[in-house]
């Protein structure tokens, strides 16, 4: 252990008053003098003591004696002047402020300090970069927003917002005073703090009210909510650069996962017509349109993966009411190929330009080079066009010109040579179908691939087959008698764009995952069968377990667009 | 000191309690209360100013507001809580406008000079006692006159007795600027030694070529040194102890004010949304 110093030794009856605002200037010399500074710090010395006149009995004038105290010496050997003043003056100090008082100036400079720079922010030319809470998001800050911060001048576009950035038009600067008023306008005020735990989640305020002047057509959700919801709860401002961030899970919670919230907006639904509620706009695509359930959509949730209610279509075993007959599992199989490889999803699901979606299945695309339309066996080249059955009837009226064609596509020049061929080939057509109608009897509704009218389905030495037999129209479509002019009616096909609308799916973004991994269409025989996942088997990843975000926004929007805004906000 | 230990438990356990029911409150309410960021920042606001209040308390002792002891103890933990309220209000979000940036550096440097003060405050005294020599801070001037003094005047009475004046122009050389003023403060403060070793060093060398009745100089002059220096380390241990509150009062009230001013446009420009 180390050996402590002793502590000095000292005069410890006098001691200086840290609290008094001056202090002697010779103090940081170590030798103060007594009387000490006024205080307002004016030097008061004068000298080292103040002789007192004693006169002895008969004396007249008597003589000045010495007064300085023992501790500073004693009577000093020179004695007073002969007029009564000391003969040891003290030489006059500049008094020095105490700690204390230099920090409580300090204080006072600072608060100070503070003041004017809040004033020069405030009333500055960069007013409102100063008390910007932050950048704005692209989103409010793009070509089309610096077009309208005209509307505002002088406030950088957050009049656009706040009601009281808008400026005086005359000095076109922010006014402090218009700030204070709608600070103490605002309800509840800086001066009810205990009336913040009364305010309603989500109501509209002023600056949602604002929002709406440009954002018009967005509509509230559902027809059936209870009350508006306030933009700026979901729609964070002033959170920097980039695109806004999407809504928090708890704004859709604050309704979905309140049983009486949802219970309001399942009895309002009640009381609107099932039109009110067929507000969505397809902008040009084919929706798979699901029944509105009994209880509207008002399942009280909170998390996607735990409660989030089963997909619809799934919910209801909903069919797929396309009249198309079309086998998943068949095409995926072993019995179908191409260039010698089975059939992959891809070679028909070919994704849009955006990678969203799905490019439409059309027959010219992505039917024909198997189901080539090809009704006599002996020339294959003669197919029969797809679409209208009237087309259908026409051309197969046309059959001996048809055949001339392909005579003279085959080089048969001869008028002569054409005709026989012609002929010949209606002879052979005839040994098949008694006459005309017969044909196109068994082009539009023969279904049975083992009659066929066309050569395709020939074996190959692997055993697989290299075309699709084209047995007859009825093989894929419904086909039925009863049309104009004695046509068959074919009912139209119907393949959706989008199966849920009510959320969002990007397909671009799921590329790590093999198709079969969510669509069991190897095992989907059926026509009638939807085959898309589960909600089980997005929460394998689309949970906390799977450590993918289970948002609310990841897939759904609040707004809808509806009225003669919709078309518009949807493209945009 | 078991009193001392039965009041730290007694107030982190009320800090512990405080900030697991704010968090827990938060956590729980955030997401359905509308106003979570108005509320969490009036409770802010609310401590903070009791916090700032506790300088004027002392100010008015004849008011019957308890002891400043309790208050010291309130104002330390406290002031630990508004870190925990801090984070709840901003939601853990460094902010990126300027207004709001300036208010988190205030309330960063108002924070951090508190807990330095809080160290300093309770390992200085420690470090002072186990040094020895202690002595008021005010009375630290007065007492090095008189160590230069003593110094001053071993140094000439040697040029007489000694007829050598080997002492005294070390004396110029070397301890007239020690003793003059306060000297290796910033060593005292970090506990370093080596300004005064190579003091005594120089002394210790000198010796050499000094005779019988200089070296008994020497030796007073040594006695001194160590005095002196002990004189600075208590200066500038007690100093620091003043002088953190330069920094930790005026900016809370510089503080203060701008969180006024945040108020003011919260509430002006925000008109009810959060």
């Amino acid at each position: 252990m180390k050996e402590q110093l002793p502590s000095p030794d000292f005069d410890r009856s006098r001691y200086e008053r840290p609290n008094l605002n001056w202090e002697c200037g010779w103090a940081c010399d170590g030798c103060p003098c007594r009387i000490g500074p006024s205080p307002t710090g004016e030097c008061r010395a004068t000298a080292e003591c103040r002789p007192v006149l004693v006169k002895n009995q008969g004396e007249e004038k008597g003589r000045w004696k010495c007064t300085r105290s023992k501790e500073h010496g004693g009577p000093c050997t020179d004695g007073p002047l002969p007029d009564g003043g000391c003969a040891c003056p003290i030489p006059k100090c500049r008094p020095r402020r105490s700690l204390r008082n230099r920090r409580g100036r300090l204080c006072v400079a600072v608060a100070a300090i503070t003041l004017v720079m809040l004033l020069i922010g405030f009333c500055g030319p960069w007013q409102w970069r100063f008390i910007s809470a932050g950048p704005v998001s692209s989103q409010h800050h793009g070509v089309v927003f610096s077009q309208l911060k005209h509307a505002w001048p002088g406030s950088e576009g957050c009049g656009a917002c706040h009601t009281a950035a808008q400026v005086n038009v005359s000095t076109e600067r922010g006014d402090i005073s218009k700030w204070l008023r709608a600070a103490f306008n605002s309800r509840p005020g800086p001066l009810e703090p205990h009336r913040l735990h009364q305010v309603t989640p989500g109501m509209m305020t002023e600056i949602d009210n604002n929002c709406l002047t440009c954002h018009s057509g967005h509509q509230f959700h559902q027809p059936n909510v209870t009350r508006d919801h306030s933009c700026s709860a979901c729609h964070r401002e002033h959170q920097g650069h980039g695109r806004m961030l999407p809504p928090a899970d708890a704004e859709c919670h604050s309704c979905h996962g309140s049983s009486s919230t949802m219970e309001a907006s399942r009895r309002k639904g009640e009381q609107l017509p099932l039109s009110a509620f067929d507000f969505r706009s397809t902008n040009g695509a084919t929706i798979f349109h699901t029944p509105r359930p009994v209880n509207g959509y008002t399942a009280v949730f909170n998390s996607f993966a735990e409660n989030h209610p089963d997909f619809q279509i799934h919910q209801q075993k909903l069919k797929d009411p396309n009249s198309l007959i079309f086998n998943h599992a068949l095409h995926l199989g072993e019995s179908v190929n191409r260039a010698g490889q089975r059939l992959s999803c891809a070679d028909c699901h070919a994704p849009d330009a955006s990678g969203m979606h799905f490019q439409p299945i059309t027959h010219a695309k992505h039917c024909q080079s198997c189901h080539a339309l090809q009704f006599d066996a002996r020339n294959p080249q003669m197919r029969i066009p797809h679409g209208d059955p009237a087309n259908v009837r026409s051309y197969l009226r046309s059959l001996p010109t048809q055949y001339a064609d392909l005579a003279r596509r085959s080089g048969i020049t001869a008028q002569a040579d054409t005709e026989k061929f012609v002929a010949e080939q209606m002879r052979h057509l005839r040994e098949r179908a008694l006459n005309g109608e017969d044909l196109e009897r068994q082009i539009f509704f023969a279904a049975d691939p083992s009659k066929q009218l066309a050569p395709g389905m020939s074996v190959t030495s692997a055993g697989l087959s290299t075309r699709a037999q084209f047995a007859g129209c009825a093989y894929c479509h419904e086909v039925k008698p009863g049309g104009a002019d004695g046509l068959p009616r074919v009912t139209p096909v119907s393949i959706p764009d989008r199966w849920l609308v009510r959320g969002e799916f990007n397909h671009a973004k799921h590329v790590i995952v093999s198709c079969s991994e969510c669509h069991a269409a190897a095992s989907s025989r059926a026509t009638a069968d939807i085959i898309l996942p589960t909600k089980q088997s997005c929460t394998e990843c689309h949970s906390p377990k799977g450590g993918v975000a289970q948002n609310c926004s990841t897939c759904h929007s609040f707004h809808t667009a509806r009225g003669p805004q919709a078309r518009q906000l949807i493209a945009r | 000191m078991k009193g001392f230990l039965r009041r730290r438990l007694l107030w982190s356990s009320l800090l512990l309690g405080a900030s697991i029911a704010a968090v827990s409150a938060f956590v729980l309410w955030a997401s359905t209360m509308s106003r979570a960021a108005f509320l969490t920042g009036w409770l802010l606001f609310g401590v903070m100013l009791l916090l700032t209040s506790y300088n004027w308390f002392k100010k008015i002792p004849y008011l019957p507001l308890g002891r400043s002891e309790v208050w010291l103890e309130f104002h330390l933990y406290a002031g630990v809580f508004t870190g925990v309220l801090f984070l709840l209000h901003v939601r853990g979000r460094w902010p990126t406008g300027w207004f709001e940036l300036v208010l988190t550096l205030l309330y960063a440097v108002v924070m951090i000079s508190g807990v330095l003060g809080i160290i300093i405050s309770r390992g200085w005294p420690k470090r002072l006692t186990a040094r020895g020599g202690e002595v008021p801070f005010e009375r630290i001037p007065l007492i090095r006159r008189q160590i230069r003094e003593q110094a001053e005047a071993l140094a000439l009475n040697s040029v007489a007795e000694s007829k050598s004046a080997t002492i005294a122009e070390f004396y110029t050389r070397r301890l007239h600027a020690f003793f003059r003023s306060p000297r290796n403060l910033l060593s005292h403060l970090v506990e370093i030694r080596l300004p005064l070793n190579s003091l005594l060093n120089d002394l210790n060398d000198l010796n050499r070529f000094l005779n019988e009745s200089e070296r008994k100089v020497a030796a007073k002059l040594v006695e001194l040194v160590r005095q002196k220096d002990g004189l600075d380390y208590q200066l500038a241990l007690q100093l620091s102890l003043r002088l953190w509150l330069f920094i930790h009062i005026p900016v809370t009230y510089s503080l203060m004010l701008w969180a006024i001013a945040h108020i003011v446009l919260v509430y002006g420009f925000s008109a009810g949304a959060r």
